[in-house]
């Protein structure tokens, strides 16, 4: 056994909170320099928003709809798919940077290689936010008004955080896998049936068939009814609350895993 | 001391794929070291493993005296690394670039900024360096890649073919810049190539890599002494090619050559060039040209690998006969 020299190198293993903070920045930085980034984000759920709320305003008149307001119904549904799609984004980002050698750059590091992970999803969450936020002030815009803000807000936001970090993870999970961008349109597939398998369009009660079973199992049907409570009829209740705790806890852990042993595999 | 690179019989396997097939190494404190071979030889992927970038499927790796798999983190706190291509997000600028690279090496602001100020000067870019890297040409791009693998002042220095696609100023440049580091800061470095001619400048020693294996090993000067005698390199008329080997062989063993080409080891050297003239024509073979030239390290490559080195830049000063 040889032993370690001592003393080499100036530096010391950055901590994973600058180091995570470092990453985010970049990806800020990109974004400002290149506001496409985002674009298509926040165009997605704006556009389909703007279709929904005109072409289906009589699902309201559905028995038991939980609204009057089909802008109440949609809209959070809206911010989680910004924030869905946004996640996505830091896959497409990461899917480029191993494309072009960029990704070598940042494990080559010497902090530990979560840092990388931990920040591009703050950056994905800073995104998804924002995208979520411009959404809603549309959605007010087109006549969605709150029924429980003071505990709804924290609640759809908690919803919107959760489906961003979901959709990166799970994003982020597959290149580290794949290492190759042709998997890219996967992201968006995987995100875009767990999002409409669910309740986006009508409550539970009103879906039929296999898309009634299917949502029902579907964790996002349950962050959805999290998040929608703070639009709807009776605002926000323990019995619409607990389980969308549940659901957030567990995919989010679920594929926060999925990722890190996915960037855990990339070098083996 | 400590070595700074000491591999042992490292393997990389890639599925059925072996491309790494048991290399040793020892690089020693302050030498440029070369590690040359043809695309697809191993190069990169012993790199990478060097590097941390990848793991070994067998064998052993210490660099700076650190485990590159279970002491990961240390070793890459002490190499600096500019991969091929220089993977540099074209987007920044060269110095929000070397500021993140500083922070994520832990770097204090101050420091990072004197350090970043004085690495652009170094490398000629401290005009360009609020410049968005996208407009880089090519050469700047390798030296800011430079410049970012030297932000925390390594020990270890690896540069995977760090002037493929450079224009010749450029190259030179870089070759100075690496030979001033090893001169002033006895930074040691590995340099992988294709380029005969950049491992023949810059390296004390250098490793040949073919299919995985490592063929031949040592300083430039032996290995070209080992091969012996000089090579003579002729071009003859299409048709002539059959009776022109049979004539050539009587004067040293036939080489590897370039397709219509001939090649021997000239026994006897220049003095014997004129003896070979007068056989070759007194068999009637047509000459268009030829050239004798000292053992190059493409030589020592062909002699070790029955074939000449991918890239292989011609050999200068030939001696020509004919047109």
């Amino acid at each position: 056994m040889t032993a370690a020299v001592e003393g080499l190198g100036t530096t010391h293993e950055p901590s994973v909170l600058a180091s995570s903070g470092a990453v985010a920045w970049r990806g800020v930085l990109r974004t400002l320099r290149f506001p496409a980034i985002i674009v298509q984000s926040i165009f997605f759920p704006a556009f389909f928003l703007l279709v929904y709320t005109g072409l289906y305003r009589a699902v309201t008149e559905l028995p038991n709809f939980p609204t009057d307001r089909a802008a109440n119904w949609y809209l959070p549904f809206m911010m989680m798919q910004g924030a869905a799609f946004s996640g996505v984004g830091a896959g497409f980002a990461t899917a480029v940077d191993i494309d072009n050698g960029f990704f070598d750059r940042l494990l080559l590091v010497p902090g530990r290689r979560i840092s990388i992970l931990l920040g591009t999803l703050g950056f994905a969450l800073v995104r998804a936010v924002t995208v979520a936020f411009l959404v809603m002030i549309l959605g007010l815009g087109l006549g969605a008004r709150f029924t429980d803000a003071p505990l709804g807000l924290p609640l759809l936001f908690l919803g919107v955080a959760a489906m961003s970090l979901i959709a990166s993870c799970y994003s982020l999970g597959l290149i580290y896998r794949v290492k190759d961008q042709r998997v890219a349109p996967m992201f968006q597939v995987g995100i875009f049936v767990a999002l409409f398998v669910s309740t986006a369009q009508v409550p539970l009660d009103l879906a039929t068939g296999w898309l009634h079973d299917a949502a029902r199992f579907n964790p996002v049907t349950n962050i959805l009814r999290l998040g929608r409570q703070a639009f709807l009829t009776g605002g926000v209740t323990w019995t619409d609350t607990w389980g969308g705790l549940v659901a957030v806890v567990a995919t989010t852990v679920v594929a926060g895993l999925w990722a890190y042993t996915g960037l855990r595999k990339y070098v083996d | 001391m400590t070595e700074p690179i000491l591999a042992e019989g490292l393997v990389r396997k890639f599925g059925d794929l072996v491309a790494v097939d048991g290399i040793d190494l020892c690089v020693a404190q302050g030498e440029v070291f070369g590690f040359l071979g043809p695309n697809g030889a191993g190069k990169s992927t012993t790199v990478r493993m060097l590097t941390t970038l990848l793991s070994p499927s067998a064998g052993t790796a210490r660099v700076a005296g650190y485990d590159v798999v279970t002491q990961a983190a240390e070793v890459r706190r002490v190499i600096g690394v500019a991969l091929q291509d220089a993977a540099i997000d074209p987007i920044m600028t060269g110095r929000e670039l070397l500021k993140l690279q500083a922070v994520l090496h832990g770097i204090p602001r101050r420091i990072s900024r004197e350090r970043g100020d004085e690495l652009l000067s170094r490398v000629g870019l401290s005009a360009a360096a609020d410049r968005r890297v996208g407009t880089y040409s090519g050469g700047m791009r390798r030296r800011l890649d430079l410049a970012l693998a030297l932000i925390h002042e390594p020990r270890v220095l690896f540069l995977d073919e760090p002037t493929t696609g450079l224009d010749p100023t450029s190259r030179m440049a870089l070759w100075e810049e690496v030979r001033r580091l090893n001169g002033e800061f006895g930074t040691t470095v590995l340099l992988t190539t294709q380029y005969l001619e950049e491992a023949d400048q810059l390296a004390g020693r250098i490793a040949i890599i073919d299919g995985g294996r490592i063929v031949r090993q040592g300083e430039p000067e032996a290995l070209k002494d080992a091969v012996g005698s000089p090579t003579l390199r002729v071009d003859v008329d299409p048709d002539h090619l059959t009776r022109a080997a049979e004539v050539l062989q009587k004067f040293g063993e036939i080489r590897p050559a370039r397709s219509g080409r001939l090649a021997i080891g000239l026994e006897g050297g220049a003095a014997r060039l004129a003896e070979v003239v007068r056989a070759l024509d007194a068999a009637g073979v047509v000459l268009n040209h030829m050239e004798l030239d000292a053992p190059s390290l493409d030589d020592v490559f062909a002699e070790a690998t029955g074939r000449r080195l991918e890239g292989a830049e011609e050999p200068p000063a030939p001696v020509e006969v004919g047109g």
